[in-house]
């Protein structure tokens, strides 16, 4: 008799409300992205903090990407509007650690983590479609290698001026995250331990970072051509890739025109490297002059090193 | 002075580029790490265009010098490898450009 009470009690239940256990109180979210909107209008600067870009170079991006077939789809369910996406990719890659968690990311754009993500692989997929048009060598003729040439012949002298690229390399670091192997990331002293920090091993030896070079024009700071990758790696997925300057020189850089470069580089006809001290001498005058001039196109980084 | 550096600005405005935090799991996933920083790079050439053309347009200026300042000192570059001694005509190049410099800019030592 208890037993068909509580069923009955069970099946008024269900009849009434529809479900059998109640789901948590849902995350409450407090979007700011309507904070944007306002800024953009009237604090300039407070909007740039947000997404380390002016509104004006932001409207620019957003025509160039919205007509783009992946913000379009047959469903009811509307995507976000391009903007919005936009600002979340925006707001993902100008930050680092922990501010760009698509956890964070959720909170701050009120939206749910999974829309993150979407949103993030959307404007990726855009933004990877206009590779060639961007990244590029541009024409003997261009005006951006006139100003180039200028710019050179300004820093330098006139016969200087056909040195119209600078290259040079840095790393990017590649941490996994914490959370996800929990204590085994921390000695025992609860430090942040340096030996586990990276995950993928290939071979022998685990990957901390990968190199990345780029050639750019110095006038702009625009990137010609750059190689992305693990330094000395045999595996193809980590070799340099899209790296058509250095691997063939002769015929991706414009005859008569070079790179500056720094001392890690080879000294070629299509690669000016300055005067490296040898060992336990002293350059001459006249070299120390030529690297001092160099410097003035390539990096001041040459010449801080040339003086340690 | 101002350091003519685009990595510093690109690791100031897309300071992901700092740390990259991913579930790097499989080998796969690398490429992600790969597309982040393709799609940080034509970013920042689509900024340095549409700053250029706004240059022009109405007089603005852009906000490179602020996004390598935001990086700071944090550019660590440790690319100091062996100097190549074979290169004899890429030498004899670069003693040509320092003779073409000493001459243009009337140096003397």
């Amino acid at each position: 008799m208890d037993l068909l009470h509580v069923l009955l009690v069970l099946h008024d239940r269900v009849e009434t409300t529809r479900v059998l256990e109640y789901l948590d109180e849902p995350l409450p979210r407090a979007s700011q992205l309507h904070l944007l909107h306002h800024t953009a209008e009237h604090h300039p600067v407070q909007f740039h903090q947000k997404l380390h870009i002016n509104p004006l170079i932001f409207d620019d991006i957003l025509d160039q990407i919205s007509d783009h077939t992946i913000f379009q789809n047959w469903s009811n369910n509307k995507q976000l509007p391009v903007a919005i996406q936009l600002a979340v990719f925006l707001f993902r890659a100008g930050h680092y650690g922990n501010a760009c968690t698509p956890e964070d990311v959720a909170q701050w754009a009120g939206i749910s983590v999974g829309m993150v993500v979407n949103c993030t692989h959307h404007v990726m997929a855009t933004i990877l479609d206009q590779h060639d048009e961007f990244i590029y060598t541009p024409d003997v003729r261009s005006e951006d290698m006139c100003r180039a040439r200028e710019f050179t012949e300004s820093r330098t002298c006139c016969v200087w001026r056909n040195g119209v690229f600078t290259a040079d390399g840095t790393a990017v670091n590649l941490y996994a995250r914490p959370g996800m192997f929990r204590d085994c990331f921390y000695d025992q002293k609860g430090h942040f331990s340096l030996n586990y920090q990276v995950r993928i091993k290939e071979g022998c030896y685990e990957l901390t970072h990968l190199g990345f070079k780029a050639i750019i024009m110095p006038h702009n700071l625009m990137i010609v051509d750059y190689a992305l990758g693990q330094p000395g790696s045999v595996h193809n997925a980590y070799a340099f890739q899209g790296t058509q300057m250095s691997q063939d020189p002769v015929n991706a850089i414009l005859p008569h025109h070079w790179i500056w470069a720094d001392s890690a580089y080879p000294c070629e006809t299509w690669c000016a490297v300055p005067f490296k001290k040898p060992r336990g001498g002293s350059l001459m005058c006249r070299q120390n002059t030529y690297n001092r001039y160099l410097s003035k196109v390539h990096t001041c980084r040459t010449l801080c090193d040339l003086m340690a | 002075m101002r350091v003519e550096h685009a990595f510093a600005a690109l690791k100031g405005r897309f300071q992901l580029l700092r740390e990259l935090r991913l579930r790097l799991k499989k080998d796969d996933d690398l490429h992600v790490a790969i597309y982040w920083i393709m799609c940080c790079m034509i970013l920042h050439n689509m900024v340095v265009r549409f700053e250029d053309k706004r240059r022009e347009e109405s007089g603005e200026c852009g906000t490179m010098d602020w996004a390598i300042g935001v990086a700071g000192g944090s550019d660590e570059g440790t690319d100091d490898g062996n100097e190549e001694e074979g290169g004899t005509q890429g030498q004899r190049f670069r003693g040509l450009l320092m003779t073409w410099l000493f001459e243009q800019r009337g140096i003397r030592v």
